[in-house]
Order: structure tokens, then C-alpha cells, then sequence
């Protein structure tokens, strides 16, 4: 709302000019369910090898974002473009081998349940390529070795590991195809603080070993933000917006966030609830 | 008029005027009905005195001398000569000073004055204005009021004209509110009008409107529901026909549908076949027809029972744990980690489900009715002392080959309705716990409420085909 604002944000969401460079583009995204909406006029340029952190407030539509870029949410308008290629125009047969060239992390994990984790990191292996199950029990292992586990475990099922070790297993599958863009749904949520940070040592380990590796991850942890974002771009709900306001609040380098001159993007950084506080108390008690 | 003519004569003390009060009713009466200005004042008329008297008011210019070299009594002031002199309508005039009366009496909401305080300052300024003056007829209006009030026969409406033409305080709040509000008024009535339309509305009307729009609302929910079932089946098949699911994929389906179902389904067909001998016997008994009881017993289960309790089975067992599988699995967005990995959801999860109960629920199928054929045999030969060979033979005369497709037939349908429909209950689930039980739950009784339907559209078709390829033996059913 205008009133949060101190002066105009420091950046304002603008229709990106193509560039040979960039592996994905966003041009005037507009999410809506039902007759909820939940991105409007969303323009984005993510260049290749470029590690974008999206973050913001629960439900201001980060993860719709991510989802809508690989093609799992269908947008309401506008376009998503991967390598050029507009995702939901293309054929299942077209739209499935440009899916293998992303890795997702969710924020779940969202291992197979009825699959070991040997299965389950060797899927992707296994539906799209010719590999023998000698070579793809090898692939596999190798991947757990690089999330730190052993390969001990590759016949367990997901119910029989923490919640850390589901994430890395989650993070290995992703590896497994060697994509060219990961993305990461909040991947340090519930855990503690030393596996948050295995899990971003990870994240950067990942971009250093597959070269050109384009990573957006989107987190409400400004430590992962700080430590893995080359660029940070922050979303901020609709329902809390006026209607010509964008709702990109800033798309910048992780330095400039703590002197932006968007108020609100200083209270999200430095986890000030301020006139949040205020609602809170303003709120009757049901039955009153 | 009353209010711009107290004399000095009248002005001598309050128990006069209230003595006197009943006389100068009469003549109220008269001066009132003579000029009516209630109803000869029109809003323009209305407005144009408050002009005036916003003027006066700020102007005070109209003072008239009631001193003893004046000449002039509170009489001739009532006089219409004596408005014509000051250069206005007395209509207009009196209607001003009335309003007036109206500004004062708003702003001095409980005036103070008393009778002997006005009488001393009368005597004390013999000039006053007709600003006052019309505050002295509201205190003269009000004495009056109180004199009728003694007397309730006087003050009943239609009986007194003076009451009806009297202004009394709330006749003039409401004149005034109509004056000065008249187009806030306007909107008002408008605005109430319209929600008397609404609320006006007797309940029959509204009860039967709210009734179609919810059915109009279910309806539309029906036809989305039914499209989106269809267009799910459609993609059903066509990755069946397109790309056959791998394997591993398709034996633990199988496995679960068919193996794992097997021991309730021979379970209960047995049971069922015994339950229809102790049902039927007593009754064919009496009729000494014990001997017909296995003909009755397996036409029973061949045709119906086994098919529909095979898929009843099916629809309890397998379809629920699919709906909750799949609901699990959108929820914890396993589903979309299969989208992200370049596996199709329908050709991966659904397919093999759906294989699994078109290809295994005929066999589970005969094994109902050759569990249910067992079960009843055993039950009217072991137990009720049937005749063997006489419950056999009469079982051979009755059930047919024909009888026994038609179950069979039947059941491929119910096993595809309760595998499109479970697993689209399972891909369509609302999200959390609440949402996958209810996804298993309304699995099973849609399933089991679509059998139930096209049972009886088969069963009607299958007679119909029954009847046409052999024409001389009659109906099936």
C-alpha cells in the first residue's frame, strides 16, 4: 500500500528486451485462480548462469512464479519463454524433453513414497534415457555422494530419513539429469540451521561443478538470500497492493536490499513485522 | 395571526391567556381555515421564504412600533394591509415568520422563556420583531395544546379542525424536514422503495429463486464435473493406445487390484450364495419347489449379484486407495515432481491403474459367481437337504452361456467407471487431510452409484440383444 511506501521502488517491473543470453523471460504474467489473483504483470529476464533468489511474504506468489516457469501452472496471460520457446505451446512430446533440461527442488522434498531412494533418484534416469540399471545405479550413487550421503541408503524408503536427508536426496534427483536450470522451492524450510546451511553450501557447490548452471531459488531465508543470490528480486502480495503499483518491489544485487528505499523491502530484510503489528491488534476476537 | 399580534391588552398575565385560551382557539380557527397557508404553500413558495427570512434574520430590518404613539395593535399586525405595507405577500410573510418560528424553535430546542418574562420585556421594549413574535406563537400553540389535552374529546383527530390545521411541534419538524430536505427525501423514498422491492418479495417468490439458483448452481457444477470427467477419460485412453505404460509399472498395479482383491471377492460371493438359499428356500418350500432352488440361486449370481459385488468389492477396496494414493500424492505435490521430470501423470499413475481394472475385474468376476455358485450349493444340499442331482439339473436348464457373458460384460464397465472415476477423484483433490478422505470417500460412492446405473442400462440393452438374436426364448429379465 501506498502509505508503507517512503518514495518510489527502487525498481520497477518493465518489459524485458530479448537477449540471446537470457534462458528464460517472463513478458506480462498474470496468475489467477478462480478469482484470486496471484501474479499480475510480471516481466522478468533471467540470464544463463545467473543465480536468482525470489523472495518475499507467504503468499505473495513465489512459488506460483516458479511453478508457471517450467510449466506447471498454466498462466492466465502472458508468456513464459524457455530458450525462446513459449512451454505451454508445445507439443507433450516437445514440452517433456524441455522439462528434463530443468531440476526441481520442492520444498518437500516430494520423494515417490511407493519408490526406494535408489528408484527415486534414478527415475528421471530411468523414463528418458537408455542407461542400463548398472549405469544407473552408478549415476545414482555418484549423485548421493554429492549431497553428502552415503550410498547406504539407496534402499530405503523416503519415510525412513530426516527431513534434511529427504531435501538432499530431493536435491540429487534434481542433479540426476544434469539440468541447465535448478529450481528451488524454499530449500532450507524446516530445517535447522547447520543443514540450511549444508543445503546453501550445496546450492553453490551444484552451480560450481555444472557449469552454466542457471539456479532460482525462492526462500524466505535472507541468510540463503545473502550468501547464494547474485540477483534478488522481491514479490510482494496483490491484496496488499494498490492497483497501479508493480508488484515487483526489487530486482537488484543482495547489497542494495538493506539501503533500498522501499520501506517495505527494508521490513522484509531485516524481519520487522511494523504496521503488521497494528492489524494484529486491530483484530476482534471471533464472536466479538 | 396569533403569533405577530400579542397585545399589550392580552400580554397582562399567563392565567388570562389561559383563560382566554379557548377563545383565541375559535379565532385561530377561523383566521387559519380563512387563509389556509398549509396548503397554499407550495415548496417554491417555501423556499423563497426562507430567502426571506435568512434576510430578515441577518437584517433584522422589519420592527414594528407598538408603542403608545404607534397606532398600531398586535391586530393590525395580524392584518394582510398590514404585509401588503411592508412590501411582501402575507402568505409569504406568515409563511416566513412560520419558518422562522421553525429556526428558532430548532436552535432553541426547550425555550426558557417564560409568559411573565416575555410580558416584561414586552413592556419594557414596546419594539419587537416579528422574529420573536413568531417564537410567542409557538409558546401560544403549545398553551393551546395543553388546554386540549384536558379535554381528549376536543383533541381526537376529524373532530377538531383546529387540531388539523394547528402546526402542532412535530407537524412543523416534519414541514421543516420536508422543506429543507426535499431532495435528500426524494432519495431516500427512491432508495427505500427499492429495497421494499426487494424485501417486499413475499417468501414463496424468494424461497422459489433461491431454489433455482441453487439448482442452476448444482447443474453447473454437474456439467463441469461431467466434462471434466469425460476429458479425463479421453486422455485415459489416448495414452493407453499411444504409449503403453512400462512394466514396472503395470505389475504392482495388477497386483494390487487383482491379487490383493481376490480373497474379499471370493469372500463374499461365497457368503452371498448361502445368504440367497436361506432367503429363497422357505419360500420355494412351501410351493414344494426346493428342488428349483439352484437355478434361482445361480441366475442370481451370474447375471447380477456376482458382477455388481465383484465391483462393489473393487470400488471399496481398490477405488478408495486409489483416490487416497493419488489425492496423497497432488497434495504433497508428488505429482507435480513427476510433471517436472518429464513423466506424464496419466500415462504413469493413471493408466496402469485403469488397466488393472478393466482387465482383472471379469476375473474377479467369475470368481464371485463360482464362490456364490459353491456358497449356495453347499448351503441347500448340506444343510437344507436339497436333492443333488435335481438342483444341478434344474441349474443347467436355467443358466446359460449367455447369462454368464452378460455378467462378465458387464463388469469390464463398472471396472472402468470405478478407475476413471477414483483416479479422478485422486488427481482432482482438495488440498490437506480433509480433502484426500473425501476424495476416497466420494470415489467409492460415485463408483458404486455409477455401477449401480449402468447395470441397469446394461441389463436392459443385454435383454434387448438377448431378444433379438434368439427370439422364441424370451425375455432375460
Amino acid at each position: 500500500m501506498s502509505h508503507f511506501m517512503d518514495s518510489e521502488p527502487e525498481r520497477i517491473s518493465e518489459p524485458p528486451t530479448t537477449s540471446d543470453d537470457s534462458i528464460l523471460e517472463v513478458r506480462s504474467l498474470h496468475v489467477q485462480f478462480g478469482k484470486q489473483h496471484v501474479l499480475r504483470e510480471i516481466n522478468l529476464t533471467i540470464p544463463r548462469g545467473e543465480t536468482v533468489v525470489i523472495i518475499g511474504e507467504s503468499g505473495c506468489g513465489k512459488t506460483v512464479l516458479m511453478k508457471s516457469l517450467i510449466g506447471l501452472v498454466r498462466p492466465t496471460a502472458g508468456q513464459v519463454l524457455f530458450d525462446q520457446q513459449e512451454l505451454i505451446h508445445l507439443s507433450e512430446h516437445d514440452l517433456t524433453k524441455q522439462r528434463t533440461r530443468f531440476g526441481f527442488v520442492f520444498q518437500m522434498a516430494a520423494l515417490f513414497d511407493s519408490m526406494t531412494i535408489g528408484q527415486n533418484v534414478g527415475f528421471p534416469l530411468r523414463e528418458h534415457t537408455k542407461k542400463t540399471p548398472q549405469e544407473v545405479q552408478e549415476i545414482v550413487i555418484e549423485r548421493l555422494r554429492e549431497v553428502g550421503l552415503p550410498a547406504s541408503i539407496v534402499h530405503k524408503k523416503p519415510a525412513e530419513l530426516s527431513g534434511g536427508m529427504r531435501k538432499r536426496v530431493g536435491l540429487a534427483r534434481a542433479l540426476a539429469m544434469d539440468p541447465e536450470v535448478m529450481l528451488y522451492d524454499e530449500p532450507t524450510t524446516g530445517l535447522d540451521p547447520i543443514m540450511s546451511d549444508v543445503i546453501n553450501e550445496l546450492i553453490l557447490r551444484s552451480r560450481r561443478e555444472h557449469q552454466g548452471l542457471t539456479s532460482i531459488i525462492v526462500t524466505h531465508d535472507m541468510h540463503t538470500t545473502l550468501k547464494v543470490a547474485d540477483r534478488v528480486i522481491m514479490l510482494y502480495p496483490l491484496t496488499r497492493l494498490e492497483e497501479d503499483e508493480p508488484q515487483i518491489l526489487y530486482d537488484g544485487p543482495p547489497d542494495g536490499l538493506e539501503t533500498c528505499e522501499d520501506r517495505r523491502v527494508r521490513q522484509f530484510v531485516t524481519g520487522e513485522a511494523g504496521e503488521r503489528l497494528m492489524e494484529l491488534a486491530n483484530e476482534q476476537p471471533p464472536g466479538q | 395571526m396569533r403569533p405577530f399580534s400579542r397585545s399589550s391588552a392580552e400580554n397582562q398575565t399567563s392565567e388570562e391567556n389561559v383563560s382566554e385560551g379557548e377563545k383565541e382557539l375559535h379565532r385561530w380557527e377561523e383566521v387559519l381555515d380563512e387563509v389556509k397557508f398549509e396548503e397554499e404553500i407550495s415548496s417554491s413558495s417555501m423556499d423563497e421564504a426562507l430567502d426571506f427570512h435568512q434576510s430578515f434574520n441577518d437584517d433584522h430590518v422589519l420592527e414594528v412600533d407598538f408603542g403608545e404613539n404607534s397606532g398600531l395593535s398586535h391586530d393590525d399586525v395580524l392584518s394582510d394591509e398590514f404585509f401588503l405595507s411592508s412590501g411582501l405577500p402575507a402568505t409569504q410573510t406568515r409563511s416566513d415568520a412560520e419558518t422562522s418560528s421553525l429556526h428558532q424553535s430548532d436552535t432553541h430546542p426547550s425555550p426558557t422563556h417564560s409568559v411573565e418574562e416575555e410580558e416584561t420585556q414586552l413592556s419594557n421594549d414596546t419594539s419587537f420583531s416579528i422574529h420573536d413574535s413568531v417564537f410567542d406563537f409557538e409558546q401560544d400553540v403549545r398553551e393551546t395544546s395543553d388546554t386540549m389535552e384536558e379535554h381528549p374529546s376536543s383533541s381526537r383527530p376529524h373532530e377538531s379542525t383546529v387540531e388539523q390545521n394547528l402546526p402542532t411541534d412535530d407537524v412543523l419538524h416534519e414541514d421543516f424536514l420536508q422543506e429543507e430536505h426535499v431532495h435528500e427525501d426524494d432519495l431516500l423514498d427512491e432508495h427505500e422503495e427499492s429495497l421494499l422491492t426487494e424485501e417486499g418479495m413475499s417468501p414463496f417468490v424468494q424461497a422459489s429463486m433461491d431454489w433455482i439458483a441453487d439448482l442452476g448452481d448444482l447443474m453447473i457444477r454437474l456439467v463441469c464435473a461431467l466434462g471434466g470427467v469425460t476429458l479425463f477419460a479421453a486422455s485415459i485412453f489416448r495414452w493407453m493406445f499411444t504409449h503403453l505404460p512400462r512394466r514396472e509399472t503395470l505389475l504392482p498395479a495388477f497386483y494390487q487390484i487383482g491379487v490383493l482383491s481376490l480373497p474379499v471377492v471370493a469372500l463374499t460371493g461365497l457368503f452371498i450364495g448361502m445368504v440367497l438359499a436361506v432367503q429363497t428356500y422357505a419360500q420355494f418350500r412351501l410351493i414344494h419347489l426346493e428342488t428349483r432352488l439352484g437355478a434361482v440361486i445361480n441366475i442370481s449370481l451370474v447375471r447380477e449379484l456376482g458382477p455388481v459385488l465383484a465391483a462393489t468389492m473393487l470400488a471399496g477396496r481398490v477405488g478408495s486407495a486409489m483416490a487416497a494414493e493419488l489425492g496423497t500424492m497432488r497434495v504433497t505435490e508428488q505429482i507435480d515432481a513427476l510433471t517436472s521430470m518429464g513423466a506424464n501423470p496419466i500415462r504413469y499413475l493413471v493408466v496402469p491403474r485403469f488397466l488393472g481394472c478393466l482387465l482383472l475385474i471379469p476375473p474377479l468376476t467369475v470368481m464371485a459367481d463360482f464362490m456364490g455358485v459353491v456358497g449356495g450349493m453347499f448351503y441347500s444340499v448340506t444343510i437344507l437337504g436339497v436333492d443333488s442331482h435335481h438342483y444341478w439339473y434344474n441349474s443347467q436348464q436355467y443358466v446359460g452361456l449367455y447369462d454368464l457373458f452378460a455378467g462378465v460384460f458387464k463388469s469390464l464397465f463398472f471396472g472402468a467407471a470405478i478407475a476413471i472415476i477414483s483416479c479422478y477423484r485422486g488427481f482432482h483433490c482438495d488440498p490437506g487431510a480433509e480433502g484426500v478422505g473425501r476424495a476416497a470417500t466420494g470415489a467409492f460412492v460415485h463408483s458404486f452409484v455409477l455401477i449401480l446405473l449402468i447395470d441397469l442400462f446394461l441389463a436392459i440393452f443385454l435383454d434387448s440383444i438377448y431378444t433379438t438374436l434368439w427370439p422364441t426364448s424370451g425375455s432375460l429379465i
